[in-house]
């Protein structure tokens, strides 16, 4: 496939180290010919997150939803065995689940009525002539399956590839990240029901980066923290400003995250006096148990720190003043549907529980006092780039000079940036 | 129930919409009591919508007014650039169906519609939506709102002026 960008030693992108420079081409964003090479060669070829398992917990279980542009059914079987197929019969291609989710033992196809177990097996027809008796027996008539289905700590992920690495493989470094936020319960994390879905006229690649963007915050999202200054209690009393400096690193495979001190309250064991002291007790009870069983230092930066990581190249998961995950759907290259998830440990306590979705509610999603604004603010970006036709580049090149970078760098951009470039122009 | 109540509750919903139209925020503030419920669901299948704020998604939740407070804080902050410039609203409220609390309180259900226009876009949103309307010594007020989004696609913002 032509891409129409232009290439140069680096490949699609200018990643010069000696001038500490890193600069990404517009029109990576606004060009419907590099969204087509982005489906083929990225989403086509990578690891996708498709599902968490607590939303399929119970065999037959089933959501259909779209990843990375198709639509999916992914499931547990009979036997509670998870599976993903396209959501296309395989009589004449009609979609054969409509619903969002549920549980059921067949998927019937409205057409006419080829009928699917929930591990995608044609098991039955309306006609009773037509067909050889062994015409359904031989497997060629099931579901067509994705290429592979994993799970890491309970994330789900598909790979339309069938010669892609294994999932672990995959994630590289990342897994550190993701232990984290699932070490967050005893027993195992869950989403919350209910999601918000919104939509934007930007590119997904602004969307990525913007998930775990330091820089931003201060400028963007000023309201957000003249609202919580003037809130009593939001922040604890003894944070330690040093803290947010934080750091940001390249965790591999175009996955990255930053780290850095959390002056708010965090459900998961960070008390702050807004709580009150009934509230007091409780996460402190939480801090206990997360010592005992991930020991001090863990228990500390669990508590203690957020986390906004960068799953390349289709999963944020934002471990903020709440959890979110949140994943999207390039419709096409100046437009993108979101869904994001409320994730929390499934034995939480109701109070705790009652914290935790104030404080999503408050920054995330799209009647939150934050999202709006970064919405606004890609969607800036997206008609900034129509005004100067001629070839022009971004610049992502903030600590490229130093050894380490903290959250106001752009470390974690580069490193989505290097992989993006690698697989578009292999 | 009289009907007197009943007209003087519409009176207050369709108020509502005008105040929120004229961006008088203080004014709509004051429509509600100081413990009012503000309440948007988030879907959570085709045809439900979750139905307990505190351990389930919401699209908004405040369990009594300082919340709407807060936003309105937001507003007048004028640096939140997905509120700038406001859009132009037009809120439509129809469809009543009264119900009449054991307490004196009046249940009103009814269907609402609300067009934004914003830097040549036209945002919509409608759905259905309970308020609960309560007598005071300071005449009628709302102590709680529960309000279904039935398109809830959100074409980048929702806030308390566009719903
Ligand atoms: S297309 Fe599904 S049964 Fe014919
Ligand atoms: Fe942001």
């Amino acid at each position: 496939m032509s891409i129409p960008l232009p290439s140069g030693p680096d490949g699609y992108i200018k990643d010069d180290r000696a001038n500490s420079e890193f600069l990404v081409p517009r029109k990576a964003f606004t060009s419907p010919e590099v969204l087509a090479a982005e489906r083929e060669q990225i989403f086509n070829t990578c690891w996708l997150y498709a599902a968490h398992a607590s939303e399929i917990p119970k065999a037959n279980d089933f959501i259909s939803r779209r990843v990375g542009g198709r639509e999916l059914i992914i499931s547990r079987n009979a036997e509670g065995e998870l599976g993903a197929h396209f959501n296309t019969c395989s009589h004449r291609g009609a979609m054969v689940c409509r619903e969002k989710m549920g549980n059921t033992k067949r998927f019937v196809c409205p057409y006419h009525g080829w009928t699917f177990d929930t591990g995608g097996v044609m098991v039955e027809q309306p006609a009773d002539t037509g067909f050889p008796d062994d015409f359904f027996s031989k497997g060629t008539k099931n579901l067509r399956s994705v290429a592979k289905v994993d799970t890491y700590r309970d994330f789900v992920f598909i790979t339309y590839n069938p010669n892609a690495k294994t999932l672990i493989e995959y994630l590289a470094g990342v897994t550190e990240y993701i232990d984290i936020v699932a070490d967050q319960s005893a027993v195992g994390m869950e989403i919350t029901e209910g999601n918000h879905e919104y939509s934007m006229r930007a590119n997904w690649k602004l969307l990525l980066e913007n998930s775990a963007d330091g820089y931003h915050g201060l400028t963007t999202h000023a309201t957000y923290f003249d609202y919580l200054q003037a809130t009593n209690g939001a922040f604890r009393t003894d944070f330690d400003p040093a803290t947010m400096a934080g750091k940001c690193v390249d965790l591999g495979n175009g996955h990255a995250a930053i780290e850095y001190g959390a002056p708010w309250g965090r459900p998961v064991a960070q008390w702050v006096p807004q709580w009150g002291e009934e509230g007091r007790a409780t996460v402190d009870e939480l801090k206990a148990n997360l010592v005992a069983r991930c020991g001090e230092d863990k228990a500390t930066r669990i508590a203690e720190k957020n986390r906004n990581i960068l799953i390349f190249p289709n999963l944020v998961i934002n471990d903020i003043m709440a959890l979110t995950v949140r994943t999207f759907q390039p419709v096409d290259a100046g437009y993108l549907e979101v869904n994001a998830w409320s994730l929390a440990p499934s034995e939480e306590h109701p109070d705790v529980r009652k914290f935790r979705q104030y404080n999503f509610l408050e920054f995330l999603g799209p009647a939150g006092f934050a999202t709006p604004d970064d919405v606004e603010m890609l969607e800036l970006c997206q008609q900034g780039y129509q005004n100067l036709p001629e070839p022009m580049w971004n610049d992502i090149s903030k600590g490229m000079s130093q050894a380490q970078n903290g959250v106001n760098d752009e470390l974690q951009m580069r490193a989505f940036w290097r992989q993006w470039n690698k697989l578009m122009a292999a | 129930m009289s009907n007197e109540i009943e007209e003087a509750a519409v009176a207050l919903i369709v108020n509502e919409g005008a105040c929120l139209d004229q961006r008088d925020w203080d004014q709509w503030i004051s429509l509600y009591t100081e413990d009012a419920e503000y309440w948007v669901p988030a879907w959570d299948d085709e045809y439900t919508v979750t139905d307990d704020p505190q351990t389930q998604m919401s699209l908004i939740y405040y369990g009594d007014r300082s919340g709407l407070e807060d936003r309105i804080f937001r507003l007048n902050t004028e640096t939140s650039l997905a509120s700038i410039p406001l859009p132009r609203t037009c809120h439509m409220t129809t469809n009543y169906r009264f119900d009449a609390q054991p307490n004196g309180d009046l249940k009103v259900h009814s269907a609402w519609h609300t067009y934004s226009y914003k830097l040549k876009a036209i945002n919509q949103f409608f759905g259905h939506q309970e308020h609960l309307i309560r007598p005071t010594d300071d005449g009628l007020k709302i102590a709680g709102r529960k309000i279904i989004v039935l398109n809830d696609m959100i074409a980048n913002v929702m806030d308390v002026y566009s719903i």
